[in-house]
This record gives C-alpha cells, sequence and structure tokens, in this order.
C-alpha cells in the first residue's frame, strides 16, 4: 500500500546537457551521446533505488520535448525550426506531414538498460496520442480525428511491446487532454486503443488545464491508474473527486509534491496532505509521487523532495500498521 | 482590405545576444519591422521583441506584483509566468514605451501596440491581495491606461488581447466598464482582440463594446463561419480584422481559400467597410488569428507573404 513513484522525467545531468548541444552541432557521435543517456540513466537509477522508492523510471535522459521525441521516432512526421516555449528558451515542434507509422520500437531498449539495473518495477513511459497530435503542427491529416486516431494505433504497438518486454506498469501521459475539455471523448476513443488488450497496471498522468471541466468524464480513459497533481492546486482536487464521486476502485497517483517550486516541501505538510487523501481513497489506491515530471528541478532539489515523500509516507505506513 | 500582425513576431536568430542587450534588442525590432514591411503588410508590429509572455514587461515595471513560476499559456504547449499579486498595484512605466519609441524611428508604416486586457490579466495573475476581482480589475485597467498614455505618441492603434474573456462569457458587462474607462481616458484607436476559442454565442453581446474596432481569431472551431453568420444577420459598424491565417499551424494556407474568404467578405460587408475612406473608422484588415511566435521564422514570414499577396490579388 502507498506505493511510492515519480511521474517520468528527472533532470539531466549538466555532462548530459552539454552532450546533446554537442550531438546537436555535429561534435559527438550518436554512439557517443548514448553512451552518457546510459550512464546518466545508471545514476538515477541507483539514486532511486537508494532512496526506497517503489516503482522507478528511466529519467527519460535520451528525451526532450516529450511530444518531439517520439515524433523523431515515427515516420510521417518531421520536426520544425526553433519554437518559442518561454522567453529565450525555444524547442523545435513535430510537423505531420505524412501517415504516422511506427517503423520500430522507440522506447524499448532504454526500458530494457534500465530495468537491468534494478530489481524493482520500472515503468514503461508513452506519451499519449491526444497530446502528440495537440503538440504538432498538422500538414498531412484532414482533421484532428484522423491523426489521433493513426497516432494511438501506433501507440498501442510500443505499450505492446513494453508489455511483452515485461513492463508491469504502463504509462501513456496526456497533458494536453485537460486543455480542451471539448474534445474529451476524442481522447477516450484514441486510450481506448493504446491500451486494448494490455493486461499490466496502465496510467495516464494529466496535468494542467481546468478538472473539473473534465471530470468525472475523464475517468471513461481505459486506464487503471490516473496520476495527477494535487500540490500545486493546495489539494483541491480531492475535495472535487470526493463530491462527484466516481474513482471506485482505480489507483491515484496523489501528487504530493510541487515540481515548479525549488522550496522542499517538509515532512509535516507531506503527512498531512496523504492523512487527508486516505480520506477519500484506500490505502491500497494510492500511488505517492510529485506532481509532474521533476525535470525542470536541480538534481539535489529533485532528490530532497523523494526523500521527503518517500520517508512522509514510509512514516504514515507505521501509523496505519500501529493502529 | 489591409494587413496587419496579431501579436509578437519571432525573434529570428531564436536568441538576444545577452552581451549587449539594448543593442541586440533594436536590432531584432528594426528586423522584425522590415521583414513586415518587405512582407507589405499596412499596419504592423514591434514584434513583443522583448516580452517574456503578455505580461512579463509589466510584472516587472508596476509595484505591487511579481513574476512567479512558469504555467501552461491556454491550451499552447508554451509558457508565461505566473504574476503574483501581492499589494496595490501601482504603474511605472515599463520597457515597452522605450521599444515602441525606437520602433516608430525605424519604421516606415503604421505601428499597433498590443496591451493585455484587464480582465485576461486578472484571470492569469494569482490575487493574494485584492479582496475582489472588481477590485483587482479597477486597479489593473488604471495601471493599463497609464501604460497606454506612454505608448500612444508612437502608435496608430492600441490593442487589447482578452482571450480569457471568451472562457468567462458571463463577465462580458464586468468588464464593458473597464473598457468604458479604457476609451474614455485613450484618445486612441482601440481594438479588442479575441481568439483561442470559440466565438459562438459571443459577438452579438459585443455591440456595444466601448471599442472602435474587433480582432477576431477565425480559425479556431468553427469560427469562420460564426463570424460570417453574424455579419449576415447584423449590420456591423467597427473596425474589423479577420484573422484568418493560422498563427498556430505550419500548413499553408491556398490561394484559393483565402480568396474564398476575402470574396465572402466583400459580400458580407458594406462597400465603405471593404474600400475605406482614409479617415474611414471602420474598414477590414486580414491577419494571422493570433501571435506568430507561434510558429518557426520562415513559416511566419511566408504566411505574412501568402496573406498580402491574397488581398492584393484581386
Ligand atoms: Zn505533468
Amino acid at each position: 500500500m502507498l506505493k511510492t513513484t515519480t511521474v517520468g522525467s528527472l533532470p539531466k545531468p549538466d555532462y548530459l546537457k552539454r552532450a546533446r548541444t554537442d550531438f546537436r552541432q555535429n561534435r559527438i557521435s550518436r554512439e557517443e551521446l548514448k553512451k552518457l543517456e546510459k550512464k546518466a540513466t545508471t545514476e538515477w537509477v541507483k539514486i532511486q533505488d537508494e532512496i526506497g522508492l517503489d516503482v522507478l523510471v528511466d529519467g527519460e535522459m535520451e528525451r526532450g520535448d516529450m511530444a518531439t521525441y517520439f515524433a523523431e521516432n515515427l515516420s510521417g512526421f518531421k520536426i520544425s525550426g526553433l519554437v518559442r516555449s518561454y522567453g529565450n528558451r525555444y524547442y523545435r515542434k513535430p510537423i505531420v506531414v505524412g501517415k504516422i507509422k511506427r517503423e520500430k520500437p522507440i522506447t524499448l531498449e532504454m526500458f530494457r538498460f534500465a530495468q537491468g539495473l534494478t530489481k524493482k518495477p520500472v515503468k514503461g513511459m508513452l506519451t499519449g496520442p491526444y497530446t502528440m497530435a495537440d503538440w504538432s503542427f498538422n500538414e498531412y491529416y484532414p482533421d484532428r480525428r484522423s491523426l489521433i486516431l493513426d497516432l494511438a494505433e501506433e501507440i498501442h504497438k510500443e505499450a505492446v511491446d513494453l508489455e511483452k518486454a515485461g513492463a508491469k506498469y504502463i504509462q501513456i501521459d496526456e497533458p494536453a487532454v485537460s486543455t480542451h475539455p471539448e474534445e474529451i471523448d476524442l481522447a477516450i476513443e484514441a486510450m481506448r486503443i493504446v491500451t486494448a488488450d494490455l493486461k499490466v497496471t496502465t496510467i495516464t498522468h494529466i496535468c494542467y488545464g481546468d478538472f473539473a471541466k473534465i471530470y468525472p468524464r475523464m475517468l471513461e480513459l481505459a486506464v487503471g491508474q490516473f496520476d495527477l497533481e494535487f500540490a500545486n492546486r493546495k489539494f483541491e482536487l480531492l475535495q472535487l473527486i470526493e463530491e462527484k464521486g466516481g474513482f471506485n476502485d482505480k489507483q491515484i497517483g496523489l501528487g504530493v509534491i510541487d515540481v515548479h517550486s525549488h522550496r522542499i516541501e517538509t515532512k509535516e505538510e507531506v503527512k498531512e496532505n496523504l492523512r487527508k487523501a486516505l480520506k477519500v481513497f484506500k490505502p491500497g489506491q494510492i500511488f505517492v509521487d510529485p506532481d509532474c515530471g521533476l525535470k525542470t528541478r536541480t538534481k539535489e532539489e529533485s532528490i530532497a523532495k523523494l526523500k521527503v515523500m518517500v520517508e512522509a509516507t514510509e512514516e504514515i505506513r507505521k501509523e496505519m500498521t500501529n493502529v | 482590405m489591409r494587413t496587419t500582425i496579431n501579436g509578437g513576431y519571432p525573434k529570428i536568430s531564436g536568441k538576444i545576444n545577452q552581451e549587449d542587450l539594448n543593442k541586440a534588442k533594436q536590432e531584432t525590432i528594426r528586423r522584425a519591422i522590415k521583414e513586415q514591411e518587405e512582407a507589405g503588410l499596412d499596419l504592423i508590429g514591434d514584434g513583443l521583441i522583448v516580452f517574456e509572455d503578455l505580461f512579463s514587461p509589466f510584472a516587472d515595471a508596476w509595484q505591487g506584483i511579481r513574476r512567479g513560476g512558469l504555467e501552461r499559456f491556454f491550451d499552447n504547449n508554451t509558457y508565461y509566468r505566473h504574476p503574483i499579486i501581492e499589494g496595490k498595484i501601482v504603474f511605472s512605466p515599463s520597457q515597452y514605451g522605450q521599444d515602441l519609441k525606437f520602433a516608430k524611428s525605424v519604421a516606415n508604416k503604421p505601428l499597433k501596440a498590443i496591451l493585455p486586457g484587464p480582465f485576461t490579466f486578472a484571470k492569469l495573475s494569482e490575487d493574494k491581495f485584492y479582496s475582489s476581482e472588481k477590485e483587482l480589475l479597477t486597479d489593473l485597467t488604471a495601471a493599463l491606461i497609464q501604460e497606454a498614455k506612454e505608448i500612444s505618441d508612437y502608435v496608430e492603434v492600441i490593442q487589447f488581447d482578452e482571450p480569457s474573456l471568451l472562457l468567462f462569457p458571463e463577465k462580458i458587462e464586468l468588464v464593458k466598464k473597464e473598457f468604458q474607462k479604457i476609451k474614455q481616458e485613450l484618445n486612441k484607436k482601440i481594438v479588442l482582440s479575441l481568439y483561442f476559442s470559440p466565438l459562438k454565442n459571443f459577438l452579438s453581446s459585443l455591440s456595444d463594446f466601448p471599442i472602435d474596432g474587433l480582432v477576431l481569431d477565425a480559425i479556431t472551431n468553427d469560427n469562420l463561419e460564426t463570424i460570417f453568420q453574424f455579419l449576415r444577420q447584423n449590420s456591423y459598424n467597427k473596425e474589423l480584422t479577420l484573422g484568418c491565417i493560422d498563427a498556430r499551424n505550419t500548413k499553408l494556407e491556398s490561394k484559393e481559400e483565402l480568396k474564398k474568404i476575402l470574396t465572402k467578405i466583400k459580400t458580407l460587408l458594406p462597400e465603405e467597410n471593404i474600400y475605406p475612406a482614409p479617415d474611414s473608422r471602420c474598414g477590414v484588415f486580414i491577419s494571422p488569428n493570433c501571435s506568430l511566435e507561434f510558429l518557426p521564422h520562415t513559416t511566419a514570414l511566408t504566411k505574412m507573404k501568402n496573406m498580402v499577396e491574397a488581398v492584393n490579388s484581386r
């Protein structure tokens, strides 16, 4: 009960950031970059094991933007020139220019590598079809639906491969779902395709946006666990779930760490929030994690935050068994 | 019919050189203006080169407000810094005035300034100080009016962006009062830009909004049809900027597509809107549906050129 995990991305060490720039500017080979990605992955798996997390991630050391990474590895996409993300930060955005097709497995190699480093389960991490489409320019498909459904078919193939490779948890991130309440039906239709016939635990992570507008409809997304941000919203989401109901036996990924803040949470506040959540969910339903990926925090901040999270959870577990 | 932009312009090189910030900034403004002029736009912008987001110059300059964490900007995969209001908002001139002054000195075409509307500013901020939305709006409007006065000498038009208003149609009367103050205090053409959300059931409630023109996103959902229907059923007597170039997709509009839209607009609006007299207040502009900063630079440039070509080729 009360298993601890993270949402997916972890901060890249400086040597890897430099290597990614070097690779883009043709100063190092893909093999050299890959070696450093694996080095960083190894470090992060070890750190997660030491902190005592229950379900690990590979940390996404080989990924930049979560949509662009998959677009780079699917045919039918090309990558745009620089587009502003914020201030002086730019990124390259996917452009759909042909029929979407997965030519070969995308995330499998890194999943296998990370899983080979630990006895704990490592999550398979995918970006969902709705978010892939919403965060891409579309120059090819006549409408959003046909693009999203094609993406869903291809991402499904990746999910099946992850399951075959031994993934016990497969997470399909759909942060864009909450920004278009009017298209929730389409997101539901697409997720049904992605997770069809999977036997392992499926998770979707949704953040940002106005949950009130898609709740409880979003619970129809065909997954076993909903991973949501609570800390950044002062746990107001708990109230919404309690009032509107419908959550039933699904698992909840409970974001107890604010990933946008430098401040390290105290053990007491995390415990307090866990106690609140335990009034709404059963202990077996809850997976404790940060609100979102930690890639924008520093390594030190991330470790400190995760340690507090794990320690607070352990103390709550003890309280519960002592009662 | 004339052409204009609708917000920011891509910063070309991607990054502003930090060593000589002011010089680099001016060079970037100069290039943004030159490219718009060369593309043939009639009403141009400074490109909002120093804006980190729609609010940053003001959140930096005004008292009572600071910039918080990054938040998603509407349904885009881009971000803005959450303005956090911690005290009474007191105006102090932002950098924007200096930038527009410089823009004016290098521009050969008239300029349009962009300011966030008070409602969108309030909605996308975290208010830790005021006890009501109305009080916050009052002080934001007052500061925005001061800001508008600072830039007024350099521009023909001041555009207020209110994308949040489309999400809260029930607030329209409240916001109207703020724009009454804006219109009263400023001796300048004021236009209201609405984008990112459906316009359905919204346009008729804007008929007595105290502004000189509307800038409408004609791309999102079925907005183009909504606008056409509105024009068919109402006599519209303000300036209209039709944002029918998609600034959120790299797919280029075809000439035929654009021509069809322009022909339709001509049938729906009276002659004096399409061929306005020089002092007319009810002309028609064609523009992108929002800021061009959602596009890579080369695509933005191509789209501007296509837009001008379509307007000129009839
Ligand atoms: Zn997230």
